[in-house]
């Protein structure tokens, strides 16, 4: 390959790979590991609320009851319906279609940005009710004793859980801030779109770890 | 159809009624059968994200292997072991 001088300055792709399906892949296989290793991550918090809810059940349903079911409810729906858009934008960038993947980029960030500002009033509403570990923590319970602090542990997870959730969202609105300039610039054509569709498996990911969050701290209270 | 924005409607719209399924079932009362039907809503919505929406179901073997290495690591490695421990601890003790 390398007397061939054509070839050298046309490739589409790094000098590593043999052919441009071989990069497709290599980026492809490069996301998968990456999220695995954020099932990890995920799951050892996953993991902490599993052993904490086992030992304190009753703690746990009266917590998850403060909890906004109606805001988390609509929040799930508001990012199904992001992961739909974030679909459609790697078949527009699949199909050459440049205006309609930047526009649903753009209504892809959007309801990114919405679920987070309904998370923020819920967070508001939570602080503002004493339910953040910590001194100020309040929580007056059926239960006597131990009862506060385990709905404590309850909240301590509920923090953790959403706000990391929270932050990877974050992150996925700022590459698909990155991803729709490249785009308007006409970087990805309907022969590359590799980075349209890694980002994307990302973003799948994210509400994923939200499809897992939702049931385990909104409706573990049972019916209020 | 493989994929496309028909079929993706389709997943879309699966995963709303999904959604609304999980609320309906936590507002009734079922003990302890509310975290089964709850949790089994939740993988079936993963899956169809997964399959559909992260187009597993047409990628390579090796994207089908990594996924599936991490679910046997999240869910028999960390969650199987460390669970035996904590749950096996209430054995020992009676």
């Amino acid at each position: 390959m390398k007397g061939d001088g054509m070839a050298e300055s046309t490739r589409a792709f790094a000098e590593q790979f043999d052919d441009p399906l071989q990069q497709k892949e290599a980026a492809q296989a490069g996301m998968w590991v990456f999220l695995v290793t954020e099932v990890l991550f995920f799951g050892a918090l996953l993991t902490a609320y599993t052993v904490y809810r086992h030992l304190y059940p009753a703690a746990f349903r009266e917590a998850s009851r403060r909890t906004d079911l109606a805001l988390g409810s609509i929040n799930t729906a508001v990012l199904l319906t992001s992961s739909f858009t974030m679909a459609l934008c790697v078949h527009a960038a699949k199909t050459g279609r440049r205006a309609a993947l930047v526009a649903l980029l753009a209504l892809t960030m959007a309801l990114g940005a919405g679920f987070l500002a309904i998370k923020g009033v819920e967070w508001a509403r939570e602080i503002h009710e004493h339910l953040l570990p910590g001194p100020s923590f309040e929580f007056p319970s059926a239960y006597p004793g131990e009862a506060g602090r385990q709905a404590q542990l309850f909240f301590v997870l509920y923090f953790v859980m959403t706000g990391v959730h929270a932050l990877h969202l974050v992150i996925g609105i700022v590459l698909l801030g990155v991803l729709a300039f490249f785009a308007a610039l006409g970087r990805y054509r309907s022969d590359y779109y590799t980075p349209v569709e890694v980002a994307g498996l990302y973003w799948h990911f994210v509400d994923i770890v939200w499809i897992f969050l939702y049931p385990l701290l909104y409706l573990v209270g049972g019916p209020r | 159809m493989t994929s496309g924005p028909r079929l993706y409607a389709m997943v879309y719209a699966a995963l709303l009624f999904l959604l609304g399924a999980t609320f309906v079932i936590a507002r009734v009362d079922l003990g302890a059968f509310n975290t089964v039907a709850a949790l089994a809503i939740a993988w079936l919505k993963m899956g169809l994200v997964v399959a559909y929406f992260m187009h597993l179901r047409d990628a390579d073997r090796l994207d089908a292997m990594l996924f599936a290495s991490g679910f046997v690591m999240l869910l028999f490695v960390l969650l199987a072991l460390t669970l035996g421990d904590y749950f096996g601890r209430v054995w020992l003790a009676g």
